[in-house]
């Protein structure tokens, strides 16, 4: 049984490892027609081998054109020395990187920014909750509340008064880690 | 020895001498054009004088001028195409040589078939046996060159080589009837 054109072409390529190519061999030797492929592919490889291209005159041209292109970069250089050794706006430098790298790289920033927006998003988070329960135990000498903020920002801005102050906060009590809370708002910058 | 370019000017002779024909063949069969074929070998090996450690071997520095070669020869076959789209010429443009250049790149009717022959491949079997021809690369090389399986190569080898038997047979026989 003949063996599939595909492989007497890469049989001529020397594809076929051994044993196979030995047998191969031997099938074509006594095969008229697996031996007429095999001679029309030689042929076709000895057409490239055989073409006579001349490449004399092209290959002075263009060695004459990479010596002269090579000299006016070198001449850029030296005009450039801070660059280095091959003056390349910082622009178009490039700088290689392996892929598996810039993948995590991808991955931890995109497990930052939604580890971000996920405590952002939520408004019962621990840090911005206050609960103002007095302690009974502490000795509470004034309870001052938000409704009178002028009061209040009075009495935080005397250096004299000593007494411990609790505030009331307003009753929304969720605040949001970011922007403005309201007591600071309500009392302006001079509260402390 | 460093020659004014900062190049080695030994290594650039020896790598030069022994590689550019390969690649100057290589880079005309795929393009079928002999000064694309020159622009294509100016680039590429200006670019491998721009890499910052030389390649250690000849081997390995063929292949990545190969690399090379085959990219840019991938979009001057591209411009080419979108070139003959724009002009609205449905025919293959035969390669272009001027009288001169054609006397001499071509001297004998054998590489004028060859290259005729080839240009009626498609750029994906044209380049695979051009790759295997007179780049000297194995399947494996190859496979890797285009991104493409070994086994994939040996298919695109064998129907490269099919149908240049079968368009070299076609003109022979309308030189024998011309005859």
């Amino acid at each position: 049984m003949c063996p599939k054109d595909e492989i007497l072409s890469a049989f001529c390529d020397g594809e076929i490892g051994s044993p196979w190519d030995k047998r191969l061999q031997h099938h074509i030797n006594q095969c008229a027609r697996c031996s007429g492929k095999v001679a029309q592919y030689r042929e076709i490889t000895g057409l490239f081998h055989n073409d006579g291209v001349s490449i004399g005159e092209s290959m002075k041209r263009v060695k004459a054109r990479i010596t002269n292109t090579l000299a006016v970069q070198q001449n850029e250089t030296v005009i450039h020395p801070a660059a280095g050794s091959m003056h390349i706006p910082f622009w178009r430098k490039q700088v290689m990187v392996p892929m598996p790298v810039l993948a995590a790289g991808f991955s931890v920033l995109f497990v930052l920014v939604a580890s971000l927006f996920f405590f952002l998003g939520r408004n019962d988070t621990q840090v911005a909750r206050t609960t103002p329960e007095p302690d009974p135990q502490q000795n509470i000498h004034v309870y001052y509340s938000m409704d009178n903020p002028e009061l209040l920002r009075k009495i935080l801005s005397d250096k004299e008064y000593h007494e411990e102050v609790i505030i009331e906060l307003p009753r929304e009590n969720d605040f949001s880690i970011v922007g403005e809370p309201e007591v600071k708002r309500i009392i302006g910058s001079k509260g402390n | 020895m460093v020659n004014t370019s900062g190049v080695d000017e030994r290594r650039f002779n020896r790598e030069y001498k022994e590689l550019f024909p390969i690649i100057f063949r290589v880079a005309l069969r795929v393009t079928g054009d002999c000064d694309a074929a020159e622009d294509l070998c100016h680039d590429a090996f200006i670019k491998y004088y721009q890499r910052h450690e030389p390649l250690p071997d000849t081997d390995q520095a063929k292949y990545w001028l190969i690399r090379v070669v085959k990219n840019m020869s991938l979009n001057y076959a591209k411009r080419k195409t979108r070139e003959r789209k724009a002009i609205g010429k449905l025919q293959k443009i035969e390669p272009v040589f001027a009288d001169s250049e054609e006397k001499r790149v071509l001297e004998n009717e054998t590489k004028k078939e060859v290259q005729d022959a080839l240009d009626k491949l498609p750029y994906k079997l044209r380049a695979v046996l051009v790759f295997k021809e007179y780049g000297g690369l194995n399947y494996r090389d190859i496979g890797k060159l285009m991104g493409i399986s070994e086994g994939n190569v040996k298919v695109r080898v064998f129907r490269a080589r099919e149908q240049l038997g079968k368009i070299l047979s076609r003109r022979r026989q309308n030189h024998v009837s011309e005859g």
